[in-house]
């Protein structure tokens, strides 16, 4: 048998993409004290970076798949008729595409450095 | 002192109302307020109350008391504060004034099966436990079913049909847990969807209004590790 199944499977992902947000807002905290003069361009530096804009991206879709399982969770709670339902998740399924293709266009939208 | 208690007999009433109370209640002299509902009924006597035992043992008569769930027969009037508001328990029909329908708080309990499975030859005598594999059920057999903390939770209330309950899955890993059950994969599986033990989102109400004392949330977070080593075992 296999217990991995959409609810422990959510379980996971939920607590996985929460440590990967936790510790990426952390380097973000850590980052804006050791630059406590900060310019626009040492910030825009930063996102030029290749493994900050893979790290960025990966960020994007911890995001997505976090407040999609949590979102569901609320919906279900508190939506209970079907329509409704429906619709408030499509709409929150496009607007976390929207996000997630936005997000990626910020961040690669910008010049490329690799170290 | 000053009693206000929920009233409702859908019989008569065509919604739910609060009625006041009075005792007479020397200051010196305090009682469980179980006892304080009985001499109210003296009063009035359509008040309809659930109660049996009188000692914290049978889990009849829950309630909501101030706010907070518990069980009217081992809550000392000393420790609550005037007006004592009496609701019944949050979530649950109501049948009439503070008596509930337990039906799906019973459903859900006999869906984890509530009974030990075994597929071994029955041994000559019993089937014996380690000292330390007694220990683990400690802490889990003591329920006794008051649903004070299915019904103080948030997610009993919405998905009382998909979500188990906290009474349920302490029941549950009581037989997960148990050195002599040889059904722990069906049981494990028996609640892996994302409503029945996943709904649980640990906001520990169930932990606060326990009249027994007892601990379902950490229970049912032994029960999302259990499953989790299952099946990185499955897979590795």
């Amino acid at each position: 048998m296999s217990t991995n199944t959409k609810g422990l499977r959510d379980w996971i992902i939920q607590r996985v993409s929460a440590i990967y947000l936790g510790l990426y807002a952390t380097f973000l905290f850590v980052y804006l004290i050791v630059h406590p003069d900060l310019t626009y361009q040492v910030w825009q530096n930063l996102f030029t970076l290749f493994w900050f804009r893979v790290a960025s991206i990966l960020l994007f879709g911890c995001l997505v798949l976090h407040t999609w399982i949590g979102l569901w969770t609320v919906i279900t709670d508190y939506i209970k008729l079907p329509i409704i339902r429906m619709i408030v998740q499509l709409l929150i399924i496009f607007s976390l595409i929207i996000f997630f293709i936005w997000g990626i266009e910020i961040v690669w939208g910008i010049p490329l450095t690799w170290i | 002192m000053k009693f206000l208690i929920y009233r409702y007999n859908p019989d008569q009433d065509k919604e739910p109302y609060m009625q006041e109370y009075h005792l007479d209640i020397p200051k010196d002299k305090d009682m469980m307020l179980l006892t304080a509902i009985e001499m109210i009924k003296e009063q009035d006597q359509t008040l309809s109350v659930r109660r049996s035992c009188r000692e914290g043992v049978c889990g009849s008569d829950g309630m909501s008391i101030n706010g907070k769930n518990g069980l009217a027969c081992i809550t000392l009037l000393s420790n609550l504060k005037e007006p004592i508001v009496l609701r019944p328990l949050p979530g649950f029909p109501v049948i009439r004034d503070l008596v509930v329908d337990m039906n799906q708080f019973y459903k859900q309990y006999q869906s984890v099966e509530p009974y030990l499975q075994n597929d071994e030859p029955e041994p000559a005598k019993e089937r014996l436990q380690t000292p330390k594999q007694r220990a683990e059920l400690d802490g889990l057999y003591e329920c006794i079913l008051c649903a004070c903390c299915s019904s103080s939770c948030p997610s009993f209330w919405w998905n009382p049909d998909k979500f188990v309950g906290p009474a349920g899955l302490l029941q549950a890993y009581r037989f997960i847990t148990d050195s002599r059950d040889t059904a722990t994969v069906k049981r494990l599986k028996n609640l892996s969807d994302p409503f029945r033990i996943f709904r649980c989102r640990g906001i520990m109400n169930c932990v606060s209004v326990c009249p027994k004392g007892l601990n379902p949330t950490r229970a049912i977070g032994k029960i999302k590790s259990a499953m989790l080593k299952r099946d990185i075992q499955d897979q590795g």
